[in-house]
């Protein structure tokens, strides 16, 4: 098999030494805290906030939390060698699926997306430098970054015939994965378009003062602008809850401080991303045969009452008034990620459960795009690793 | 102004006929907004033919669709009745008529014959040249099918018309790097300094070879004599309303038509000189909602009163595509 692209010097990938780890070990621990300590003790890094969160992630502290929360009674190992499909957009998952590959125990070899990131290219510099450290040398033979041409023979055979497959991407990808020849026993993990709202309770926002407010509206923007919205985790929906002044004056409120906000960080929009959104209506009024309620708040504020649901992206929300959070949770039928401003994780989820809805994943306003061990209702790292059962 | 109240007509009639373009305009640009000048119109992306049949006409009705190859193999669907149809030709007979005269001429295509033939090809360089032959008293393809120079006919075909006045037409990519390069690479001039040249279909198949027009130019003065060369700007969305370069060089609104920029920000309307998004204004569709559209081409605009030759449409340069950014968050992985 011929390796299209390998920064570190093992040229070909069936030289990649196959070790199946005990979750969370020892080795595995160390390594990720010192790649974490040499990433936020480089100057460069700081330029890159997903960089920076990233190496948060893998400090002692927070893997130990992990490490914690995760044992069992059992024992585990990683399957073997995971293949990882990294998303073409969110440049950091590709760093984030290999650690969770890693901390599973297994070996790693990480397709990357044709087009290069600069903070990926940081990460890798300074993962070879940690990776070729005499104590750390074991795991830097047995994990691999790869960049392959699309559907190349070589990829094809890779996939059929590594232990494990994490698949990030949308629909389209996995379908395209899923129907790929695989090792009878090949544990397959995929990760496909989700969509995800936001609940907020207009009581609490009403009573809000000015610096409370500005911070609710920094969160949303962290959870929706700083991505386009176009991450599977930035609310699309937004559901007000409370009677009719509140909502108006919420809304009020809250969309004049996001004006403020976008104006100060000046938000910009790529052009053609704009004219997208015009386009998306357009397929809305075509599934609806009618037009619809929609406020243009601001250039890149739109705010629709439908409930057609094409993706909501670049700054166009479906927006929802109800009366209690129950009259929301039909709308939340396919979600992901509900975030929450004004309500507590815990009350919404005692609210779901028992219902159709499918949120697999409820956090405070401001961390919708916090990734973890936990996504789209599967903790990753059992999925990665098997039990070895002992009488 | 007659055109602003044509526009406002064709708004009426497709806002009438054409359901999806009802209720987006219904839904983008809500009623009561009172129409004072061209910038107030509604307007729909270009982009929509190539997603939407977009037709206020009958399907009994329907004399031609117009399809366009684009980018990446999406089509744009032009829907045309005979009425459409014959405005568009009277149009462009006219815009041609007012730079080139109202004769018909023989004309050379630069371009292979296998492009009009091939019906399951249809493109936009199919309907321009088949467009075009109007002006022709006869026609003859300068290439071969695999698009190189075919000498031999065009020895013949100057010969044939020796002391007549020739209609060269061509893609400005196609007669660059398929003809005048050729002509240079094997060493070959010709002269053609009788006949006028018209070309179009944009700069960016040429982006890599840092071509401008004045080079352009240059070049077709050096190879084949000719001097009388124009560029135009046009789409199959607005056929037959293109905008012809003038012999001062600048391309101008055609009548009963009019351009606007819009700024990249909030899609306002920019002042003359500011760079922005280009829309295009019209008023002789009435089979499909395309006489307010806004493209995804780069340029600005001056009062034609800059432009010495005396045609009093805007002028319009066109400087580029938008192109499409990394979009940012979770996306397909394949392609990638």
């Amino acid at each position: 098999m011929q390796l299209v692209h390998n920064r570190f010097g093992f040229d070909v990938i069936n030289e990649v030494h196959v070790m199946r780890y005990e979750p969370c070990s020892d080795l595995i621990v160390n390594f990720l805290s010192a790649l974490s300590k040499s990433i936020l003790s480089n100057r460069e890094s700081k330029l890159y906030p997903d960089l920076v969160t990233f190496a948060f992630f893998c400090r002692r502290s927070s893997l130990m939390k992990i490490k914690k929360s995760f044992a069992d009674s059992h024992v585990r190992v990683g399957w073997g060698r995971a293949l990882h499909i990294a998303p073409a957009n969110v440049p950091i998952n590709a760093a984030f699926t290999f650690v969770f590959g890693l901390l599973s125990g297994n070996c790693n070899i990480i397709r990357l997306p044709s087009k290069t990131w600069p903070q990926i290219d940081l990460f890798l510099e300074i993962y070879k430098e940690v990776a070729c450290q005499n104590i750390f040398l074991e795991i830097g033979k047995s994990n691999t970054f790869i960049r392959t041409t699309h559907d190349s023979a070589e990829l094809l055979e890779l996939v059929a015939s590594v232990d494990a497959l994490v698949v990030w991407g949308g629909d389209v990808t996995v379908g395209h994965f899923r129907a790929m020849e695989k090792k009878p026993r090949c544990v397959e993990l995929y990760f496909p378009n989700r969509v995800s709202s936001l609940v907020v309770d207009a009581k609490h926002l009403c009573g809000l003062n000015e610096t409370g407010m500005k911070d609710v509206v920094n969160k949303f923007y962290n959870d929706t602008y700083l991505v386009d919205q176009n991450a599977c985790s930035s609310p699309l929906k937004i559901g007000w809850v409370g009677n009719e002044l509140n909502i108006s004056m919420a809304k009020e409120h809250f969309f004049c401080e996001l004006k403020v906000l976008l104006s100060n960080k000046s938000y910009s929009l790529d052009p053609v991303a704009r004219i997208d959104r015009y386009i998306d209506v357009m397929h809305d009024v075509d599934s609806s045969f009618a037009s619809i309620n929609l406020e243009q708040i601001d250039t890149d504020i739109w705010l629709q009452e439908s409930e057609i649901s094409t993706n909501g992206r670049f700054g166009r929300y479906h927006s929802y008034n109800v009366s209690s959070f129950i009259d929301f949770i039909p709308h939340l039928r396919d979600d992901q990620t509900l975030s929450h401003c004004g309500f507590s994780s815990g009350e919404l989820r005692s609210e779901l459960i028992g219902t159709d809805s499918c949120v697999d994943r409820i956090v405070p306003i401001g961390h919708a795009l916090d990734i973890g061990v936990i996504w789209d209702g599967v903790c990753l790292l059992g999925r990665l690793s098997r039990i070895i059962s002992v009488d | 102004m007659d055109l602003l109240k044509n526009l406002v007509l064709l708004t009426e009639l497709h806002s009438k006929k054409c359901n999806i373009y009802r209720n987006y305009i219904g839904t983008i640009f809500p009623r009561g907004t009172t129409i004072t000048g061209l910038a107030d119109l509604p307007w729909i992306p270009v982009r929509a033919f190539k997603e939407f049949d977009l037709k206020s006409i009958a399907d009994g009705d329907v004399y031609k669709i117009m399809q366009s190859s684009g980018t990446g193999g999406v089509q744009s669907k032009i829907f045309l009745d005979q009425e459409t149809s014959k405005l568009q030709q009277a149009k462009l007979i006219q815009v041609f008529a007012k730079v080139f005269g109202g004769s018909r001429y023989p004309m050379l295509v630069i371009d292979s014959s296998a492009t009009v033939k091939d019906r399951y090809k249809f493109s936009a360089r199919t309907a321009a040249i088949n467009g075009f032959t109007l002006f022709s008293r006869q026609r003859a393809f300068a290439l071969n099918d695999d698009m190189s120079v075919n000498f031999d006919l065009i020895d013949e075909f100057l010969k044939k018309n020796s002391g007549k006045k020739i209609f060269i037409f061509g893609f400005t990519f196609v007669v660059w790097k398929h003809f005048i390069k050729q002509l240079v690479k094997a060493n070959k001039k010709y002269d053609m300094s009788n006949a006028f040249l018209l070309h179009g279909g944009g700069w960016k198949k040429l982006e890599s070879e840092k071509v401008d027009n004045d080079e352009f130019k240059d070049r077709i003065y050096k190879t084949i004599g000719c001097e009388n060369v124009h560029n135009y700007y046009g789409m199959i969305e607005q056929t037959g309303s293109i905008y012809i370069e003038c012999d001062y060089g600048n391309l101008h609104a055609p009548s009963g038509a009019d351009v606007i920029i819009r700024n990249f920000q909030d899609f306002t309307e920019n002042n003359y000189g500011e760079v922005g998004i280009i829309q295009i204004l019209s008023d002789i569709q009435k089979s499909y909602p395309g006489h307010s559209l806004l493209t995804e081409d780069i340029g600005y605009s001056l009062s034609a009163t800059c432009c010495k030759c005396g045609n009093v449409g805007t002028v319009l340069k066109v400087l580029g595509r938008l192109s499409r950014a990394e979009v940012r968050g979770c996306s397909d992985a394949v392609g990638a």
